[in-house]
């Protein structure tokens, strides 16, 4: 007798293969290495700078690639409008910039507690937001660029 | 009159499985003069919002020449072109952005085309009425049918009162009666506030709304490599 299966329909998504699914795993083995070695060493300037700067920019590259259906439909109806690539991602970089410095705001606040706002560690945080800014406008800049984007206009 | 856009000997070639789509055979030229009426009538797949598309700068023709204005714009942005010559564009496809509301649509709209709020406001109140949008004016546009999100473009590229409007099948999506009232307001714009309209259409009655109109021929495949006989 023939039975419905679960197991094509389970195991046919089952394994990561987009580009969010290894930033996650990406994301998450930083975050578990990070605390693993807090333990071992001290508070070391260079390999915390490092961690944010891999860290940073995959997390807003993979905000930006959650929601990319959504993304698109703005990004169809701002050029409909009259807005211009440049515009677009302008506007992706700032929401980068945004998300990573209040993501990063314990850091920031540590920082301006106790040291000048000249400093070394608060230049690096600004450069690791700005990184941030830019991996988040990534996606978009690849999906408007490309022809299938312009398809969507033909319904 | 002079022309406003001319486009000439225009050829795309699609690379598709096995070979090359070619739309608008060895190629298609028109002019439209200022204050001019153009429908490009065509079946579904002939190339009609492709033409959209490079009229306004978003694809780009495999050969030819696109001319606003008597400046040559092949290469240049929607944006560089609209601001050469005031475009306002209805696609196929409905666009707004999900997360303002339909008034807010057409606010951010007109704002971006720098249309100052005090003209805002009375054209937009306008187009609303017009298409009989007041009552959805607060409604965010992924709850909205096919019909109503058509109407909204609709509203909007007619409240940005551009000199040179496109649409990609106005009609589309839309039922009789909204229909009956968009040809007759297009033959209106053109004729009595001298806007320049290009609009593409696969139905005869439709385009002979326009003064003139163009007929696409069906696109024709080509394998990439002619077969040995």
């Amino acid at each position: 007798m023939e039975r419905p299966s679960w197991a094509p329909v389970v195991l046919s998504g089952a394994l990561p293969r987009e580009l969010s699914d290894l930033l996650a795993i990406s994301i998450l083995t930083l975050a578990s290495l990070e605390s693993v070695f807090a333990q071992l060493q001290p508070f070391n300037q260079p390999a915390w700078f490092a961690t944010l700067l891999v860290l940073v920019p995959m997390t807003c590259a993979l905000a930006a690639l959650s929601n990319s259906s959504r993304t698109q439909k703005e990004e169809l109806a701002l050029f409909a409008y009259g807005g211009s690539g440049l515009q677009i991602q302008l506007r992706y970089i700032l929401r980068g910039v945004v998300v990573s410095i209040i993501g990063l705001s314990p850091l920031w606040l540590r920082f301006l507690a106790t040291e000048s706002i000249l400093s070394t560690n608060l230049g690096l945080l600004l450069g690791s937001a700005i990184v941030g800014g830019l991996a988040y406008a990534a996606p978009a800049l690849k999906r408007t660029r490309s022809l299938a984007f312009v398809e969507q206009y033909k319904g | 009159m002079k022309p406003l856009l001319e486009c000439r000997n225009i050829t795309v070639a699609y690379p598709i499985a096995d070979g090359i789509l070619r739309l608008y055979g060895e190629g298609i030229s028109f002019t439209l003069e200022e204050g001019g009426f153009l429908s490009v009538v065509g079946g579904s797949g002939w190339g009609k919002s492709t033409l959209v598309n490079i009229v306004l700068g978003l694809e780009k023709p495999t050969r030819g020449i696109v001319q606003l204005d008597g400046e040559n714009m092949t290469e240049q942005s929607f944006v560089k072109r609209s601001a050469r010559v005031k475009t306002a564009a209805v696609f196929q496809r409905p666009t707004a952005l999900p997360q303002l509301t339909v008034l807010q649509n057409l606010h951010l709209a007109l704002s971006m085309m720098g249309i100052p709020k005090r003209d805002r406001d009375e054209r937009i109140k306008e187009a609303m009425t017009f298409f009989g949008l007041e009552k959805l004016s607060h409604s965010y546009p992924d709850s909205l049918s096919a019909g109503q999100k058509r109407r909204i473009d609709l509203a909007r590229a007619l409240a940005a009162k551009p000199r040179f409007l496109v649409l990609d099948e106005p009609t589309g999506d839309l039922d009789s009666s909204v229909t009956n009232l968009v040809m007759p307001l297009l033959r209106g714009l053109n004729k009595d506030h001298g806007m320049t309209i290009l609009m593409t259409t696969a139905l005869p009655r439709h385009a002979s709304t326009a003064k003139h109109q163009i007929h696409l021929r069906p696109p024709i495949f080509q394998t990439e490599q002619p077969i040995a006989r």
